[in-house]
């Protein structure tokens, strides 16, 4: 929300209450009385040369690339461009091939369906493994394998149990209730962007560099988010497409995506597979972990594909000591939407391969899954040979089975564990300016919240550093003219890092001040002068923590498994909000019993999304909740004010305790993501 | 997401209404809740030119207790009908059924007439409706007819409704001593069924008499299980009698693999449907198989 109108509610609101009272402002909020609106035209195939192109804007015209911004952006150059608007060919259900421009949303969608395009349908590649030996998508590669990578050395090793099995989780929609949309506005001289966004800094950069334009001429401001999970971190044609359209008319222009369009074409998520091989001896303890991972890319190189197989496999030992690793890292082509960030993001799908191999091996062995997570951790540091840390796992694992009263829990049927560690996306920092004016403070920080209330912590933090009143303390969305330079909010990195940015430019404040009022001045004081102190915080080392999750199912009437409790036992360092963090833990839980469950963005052979709706995509609904039990390990971090990540414990943790807790009543291995419902019907009803 | 352009009318009565269908046949579309019609006309799967928004019709929305009988206005909210006390009391299935329709948002809009004259197969209500033995009243210009539920839903997305007329209301005749429920199996709450069946019957005390089941969700239009029906009527009230009923009404099912469930998953749904409405439905009367 704008500062100007906040002031004139006299007190700052936080952004929970003022989104109960309506009083958010998203980017569908805007208007300009001159306003355009823009539809896009896509393509309805998976795969298909484009013979003829007639519309109002097309790739001949915008002749513009993609770059990969924001979470997990690669520098690699690829062979594959991603044209802002297909030419030649396209590769995706949902690819943008041309768009229109309207005085309103109707004429634009009437427009749109105007437009000429004639198609060659071609065979898509729909099947990640599939592809591996496929002829290639994209006509100047030789394969769709385009990330393939080795990590750690390759071992022989015989070893009392050997255990393989091929996993997966597969694709999700991130299905945030506001899809995503952009304001342009183009003045003449300079762009102005308003948008629905992790990261005004990913967004400006990505303009700017497909659209071939200075820093000075873009300015991006974030609106109130309504939810991302990782999908509006990066940049995508639609937006570029409005930039152009402002540009070129020199109209705000408007674009809000539909629901359709939103499945169809945003990023999804997970889409990864691996084939586990594990080593270990009878009494349980794992001596060497095998994976063969493969990332379902999608049609380009621009979300996180490219650097999704190695990060998988950095974090494939989750927190267990095992000695020897051995990874193999794929990425390959596929005819669907890009692959993007999605709540944890890699490390969700690591969770899932170490500890499904754990718990099938705690059966084959007959071992507790305790005993037989216990038995693979270490006391004090422990450096996997891949480089992950990993402190005091024995500790916090004995901890917190004492906490969860493990031992009546395990006597349950559908019971079951899950051990793992939180790897916050710590590069290269994040900002925050602080800014003292008029008797008010104000924050900003280098990304802000898409649901999570950041203005939460941030004004606590501001109040508690200079003592001043939370009502003095007002939060204002990214915006890149405020702080010259930020990073974005993903990767449980916000509270961390913008949180101990804040620390130190409060602290850079009470120093000048201290040198202009003296060593004893008071809240009215300070306030009565102006300060101003931005500050880019760059942490040294990793700060990884740990987690374990327990859920429980039973049986229902009609002879369905289904979940009745989650519990959480998460290492959150120093908790800034207890009640946010316990909500960020219960949503997190039901997005992350939601790919054990039901959500997926299935595709058809033809490469055609069958996925409809949002009911269709398998959002679960509140009438799906179990009950919650949140417990916090509170060991404070060396942060300047005691954090640790938390944002994506819940979808690292669940996923594979809730499975577990279905399979114990199946009495049959699961192996993928989502299960059907035939699979959690019980001895055949 | 956004509909073609199309005329909006709101008559007041229902002899307006009917002129305006009279006048423009099958490019007139009557909108009650607007909880199916509306989204379609946002994908533009349909693009009627005329809507005939019938809500300001009070006179289609109410429900009477005539004793034998009790009739539901067209334009009654399923959430009314879900309250509705004689309902509960003489026809229990149809409160039942209107209660796991959707989610309250849709139950608040949609309109009991509106769920029967979609024709949509995944709609619940037909086969709570069809197996009470209902009769459809629909109106044109020349006069009301009464159509049996049962012969009312032809394909999907088709009724023996014709284009000049309006679903007045439902007729539900109250049968004394009949039992039965409506059950539902959803992949995410608040969504279609994988499958929902209505059972309804009569009994004295030892044998099933006049057996009724209707399935959702598991072919072109409701299914009238008539094979099971045949099957169950006379029989002794035995958990073996019920077990074969259910599998003889997961015969007469003809669903289709999706993304809800395969051919064969969604079969065994049936049947465990059917044998849980009945159990359900026994247990009320104490005299449980
Ligand atoms: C999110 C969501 C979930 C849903 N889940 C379910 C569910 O689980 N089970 C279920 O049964 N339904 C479900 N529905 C559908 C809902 O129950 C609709 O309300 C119902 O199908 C139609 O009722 P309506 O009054 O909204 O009809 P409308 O949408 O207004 O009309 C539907 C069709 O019926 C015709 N029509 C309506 N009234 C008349 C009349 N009096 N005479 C002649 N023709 C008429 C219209 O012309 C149109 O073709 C769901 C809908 C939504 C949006």
């Amino acid at each position: 929300m704008l500062i100007e109108e906040e002031r004139k509610l006299e007190k700052p609101l936080p952004a929970s209450v003022r989104f109960v009272l309506g009083r958010g402002k998203y980017v569908d909020d805007i208007f300009f009385d001159n306003m355009l609106y823009l539809k896009i035209v896509r393509s309805p195939y998976a795969r298909a040369k484009i013979l003829k192109v007639n519309g109002e804007i097309t790739g001949r015209e915008l002749s513009a690339s993609m770059t990969s911004v924001g979470e997990g952006a690669t520098e690699r150059k690829t062979r594959v461009n991603y044209p802002v608007l297909a030419t030649d060919y396209v590769s995706y259900v949902g690819q943008p091939v041309a768009a229109v421009i309207a005085e309103d949303i109707y004429e634009a969608e009437d427009k749109a369906e105007e437009v000429e395009i004639e198609y060659e349908p071609l065979k898509p590649v729909v099947d990640p493994y599939k592809a591996i030996d496929s002829e290639p998508i994209h006509p100047n590669t030789n394969s769709n394998v385009f990330v393939d990578t080795k990590l750690g050395k390759d071992f022989d090793e015989s070893a009392d149990v050997v255990l393989e099995e091929r996993l997966g989780c597969e694709r999700i929609i991130p299905n945030p209730l506001e899809p995503r949309g952009i304001v342009a506005h183009y003045d003449g001289t300079r762009l102005t962007i308003y948008g629905s966004t992790q990261s005004v800094y990913s967004w400006k950069e990505g303009i700017c560099s497909s659209l071939k334009l200075s820093p000075e001429q873009v300015r991006v401001i974030q609106m109130d988010t309504g939810g991302a999970f990782g999908s509006k971190g990066g940049i995508y044609p639609e937006y570029i497409v409005a930039a152009y359209a402002s540009i070129k008319t020199k109209r705000p222009v408007k674009w809000i995506e539909t629901r359709l369009e939103h499945l169809q074409a945003t990023a999804h998520g997970r889409g990864a597979y691996a084939d586990m091989k594990i080593y270990a001896r009878r009494d349980g303890r794992i001596v060497g972990l095998k994976a063969d991972i493969l990332v379902d890319s999608g049609a380009y190189p621009v979300g996180v594909a490219p650097w999704a197989p190695s990060w998988i496999g950095y974090q494939i030992t989750g927190p267990y000591a095992i000695e020897k690793v051995y990874v193999r890292a794929r990425a390959v082509y596929t005819n669907k939407v890009p692959l993007g960030p999605y709540r944890g993001a890699g490390r969700p799908e690591a969770a899932f391969f170490v500890e499904r191999m754990i718990d099938m091996l705690s059966d084959k062995l007959g071992k507790d899954a305790l005993e037989i997570r216990k038995i693979n951790t270490h006391e004090g540091k422990w450096k996997s040979p891949l480089g992950l840390e990993v402190n005091d796992a024995r500790s916090f694992l004995a901890r917190a089975a004492r906490q969860l009263r493990y031992s009546s829990l395990k006597r349950k049927r559908g019971f079951g564990l899950s051990f793992f560690v939180l790897i916050p996306n710590l590069e290269p920092g994040e900002s925050a300016r602080v800014k003292i004016q008029d008797g008010i403070v104000r924050v900003w920080l280098g990304g802000s919240s898409h649901g999570q209330g950041h203005d939460e912590f941030a004004r606590r933090i501001v109040s508690e550093e200079l003592d001043v009143p939370m009502e003095k303390i007002y939060f204002e969305n990214s915006d890149t003219e405020k702080i010259n330079r930020g990073v974005g909010s993903w990767g449980s990195r916000s509270a961390v890092l913008a949180g101990a940015a804040i620390v130190e430019a409060c602290r850079k404040i009470r120093e000048k001040a201290r040198a202009k009022l003296g060593p004893r001045f008071k809240a009215e004081d300070l306030l009565s002068f102006e300060f101003d102190e931005s500050v880019f915080f760059k942490p040294e080392g990793q700060l990884n923590s740990l987690g374990v999750n327990v859920v429980l199912a039973t049986k229902d009437k009609l002879g369905f498994g289904r979940i009745s409790k989650i519990i959480s036992y998460y290492d959150a360092g120093n908790l800034l909000n207890r009640n946010m963090a316990v909500s960020q833990v219960i949503g997190g839980a039901m997005q992350g019993l939601g790919q054990v469950l039901s959500e997926r963005a299935a595709y058809n052979e033809d490469g055609q999304l069958v996925i409809g709706s949002i009911s269709e995509a398998g959002v679960l609904k509140i009438s799906a909740t179990p009950d919650f039990e949140v417990i916090f390990d509170r060991e404070k971090s060396r942060m300047p004010h005691g954090a640790k990540g938390l944002g994506e414990s819940p979808t690292i943790g669940v996923p594979p305790a809730a499975i577990r807790a279905l399979e114990k009543l199946a009495g049959k291995w699961f192996t993928k993501t989502p299960l059907t419902e035939e699979d959690i019907l019980l001895n055949g009803g | 997401m956004y509909p073609k352009d199309f005329e909006y009318h709101s008559p007041e009565g229902i002899e307006e209404a009917l002129n305006i269908l009279e006048k423009n046949g099958s490019e007139a579309k009557i909108m009650g809740g607007g909880q199916s019609l509306i989204p379609m006309m946002k994908l533009r799967i349909v693009a009627p030119k005329h809507i005939v928004d019938i809500n300001k019709i009070s006179s289609l929305d109410f429900i009477k207790d005539e004793g034998k009988r009790i009739v539901i206005g067209t334009l009654t909210r399923m959430a009314d009908v879900e309250k509705y006390e004689a309902l509960r009391k003489k026809v229990r299935i149809i409160p039942e059924c209107a209660e796991q329709i959707a989610d309250p948002l849709v139950r608040n809009m949609g309109t009991f007439g509106g769920n029967i004259a979609h024709g949509d197969p995944n709609n619940d209500m037909p086969a709570a409706v069809l197996v009470t033995g209902a009769r459809i009243v629909c109106r044109s210009k020349s006069g009301a007819r009464e159509i049996e539920a049962r012969n009312f839903f032809v394909d999907t997305f088709t009724t023996a409704l014709k284009e000049n007329e309006i679903l007045e209301s439902v007729v539900i005749p109250v049968s004394r001593g009949y039992k039965g429920t409506y059950i539902k199996m959803e992949r995410i709450a608040g969504d279609y069924g994988i499958a929902g069946v209505a059972v309804w019957f009569s009994s004295d005390g030892e044998r099933f008499r006049d057996c009724r089941i209707a399935l959702t969700g598991v072919g072109p239009t409701v299914i009238y299980a008539e094979k099971a029906c045949n099957y169950l009527n006379d029989q002794r009230i035995t958990r073996e009698a019920i077990k074969r009923a259910s599998e003889v009404a997961s015969q007469e099912s003809k669903p289709s693999d999706d993304l809800r469930g395969s051919e064969s998953f969604k079969r065994k749904v049936v049947s465990l449907l059917v044998r849980r409405a009945f159990e359900v439905s026994l247990k009320e009367v104490g005299s449980e198989p």
